[in-house]
């Protein structure tokens, strides 16, 4: 079992997904984004946050055009498991791997806290490991989260997997961070192989960063039980 | 050689942020007429090519390929022969 970790100029949360997956025995190997070479030879990918290119022109315009990008499509296509987070998100909305798109937080600012997500969809293989309503609590470090989408909530039915809400679950203004459509924190492709969310799983699974969350863990073990 | 300015919008309907927080200013510094502000990017592109029509197709091209996102974006073009 292998995941690769897509590292573009400015991605910064690479290192913090290898470590991840060590602490949960998964190996893991980088990949350079001027690389083209097939990746089929591992079993999921990771596009990890950062500041791709700067953020420069749309957060994850430029990364979404890199050469390794190719590669990647190619893998989704075929139907393994690519998660992209926060940056890497950004990325694969640019990509139109995944439907809609990434502006500014609804109030200018960098967002960098614990937020609750309530999950949406367990019948997929990144949520497996999760209760349909469960109440995860995660952390956010954004800019640009601010998810929209150009049509109605039933066109997206089954395909948003996180939501920000309250402690008790309840999906309110109050508990969306960035003004994001719906409140979605986390999206899927039709197909169910291509999860973007904003928060960042890789941070909340070894106890001495988790801030007293490991809820990222589950999402890398539903990956890994839906592998076998 | 041609000069390509894009100007880069977002889409009515769209937050934009910037634009808000720059109408606050506005109304702060006592201008109560201001009703609305939306902000967006101007783009410069030098672009080697034959022919006017030419210079056209590449821009049209380039906006589709990275320069505008068309699920929150709108642009417009502006061509003129540089030296």
């Amino acid at each position: 079992m292998k995941f690769g970790i897509i590292i573009f100029p400015g991605s910064n949360c690479d290192r913090d997904c290898e470590t991840a997956l060590n602490y949960l025995d998964i190996q893991s190997q980088m990949i350079w984004h001027k690389d083209r070479d097939d990746l089929s030879a591992f079993d999921c990918l990771i596009l990890p946050g950062g500041f791709s290119y700067g953020d420069y022109l749309r957060a994850g315009a430029m990364a979404a055009r890199a050469p390794v990008m190719d590669a990647v499509e190619d893998f989704a296509k075929k139907g393994g498991p690519v998660i992209g987070i926060c940056n890497g998100f950004q990325i694969l909305l640019e990509r139109k791997l995944l439907p809609g798109a990434m502006v500014t937080n609804q109030d200018m600012s960098f967002k960098c806290r614990y937020v609750h997500l309530r999950v949406e969809n367990n019948q997929t293989s990144f949520t497996k490991e999760f209760n349909n309503g469960e109440i995860i609590t995660l952390p956010i470090a954004h800019q640009e989260g601010n998810y929209f989408y150009p049509g109605k909530p039933e066109e997206l039915e089954g395909q948003i997997i996180f939501r920000y809400s309250n402690p008790e679950g309840e999906v309110t203004p109050e508990s969306n961070p960035n003004g994001s459509w719906q409140n979605v924190a986390g999206i899927i492709n039709k197909k169910g192989n291509v999860l973007g969310m904003m928060p960042h799983p890789e941070r909340a699974v070894e106890p001495v960063l988790g801030n007293g969350t490991n809820d990222g863990t589950r999402i890398f073990i539903s990956i890994l039980k839906s592998l076998l | 050689m041609w000069q390509v300015e894009y100007k880069v919008t977002l889409k009515d309907g769209i937050l934009d942020p910037a634009g808000n927080t720059m109408q606050k200013s506005l109304t702060r510094l006592g201008y109560e007429c201001v009703k609305g502000v939306r902000a967006g990017k101007i783009i410069r592109v030098n672009i080697d090519a034959k022919s006017r029509d030419e210079a056209l197709e590449i821009a049209e091209k380039m906006a589709r390929d990275l320069l505008v996102n068309p699920v929150t974006e709108n642009y417009t073009l502006k061509l003129k022969e540089v030296s």
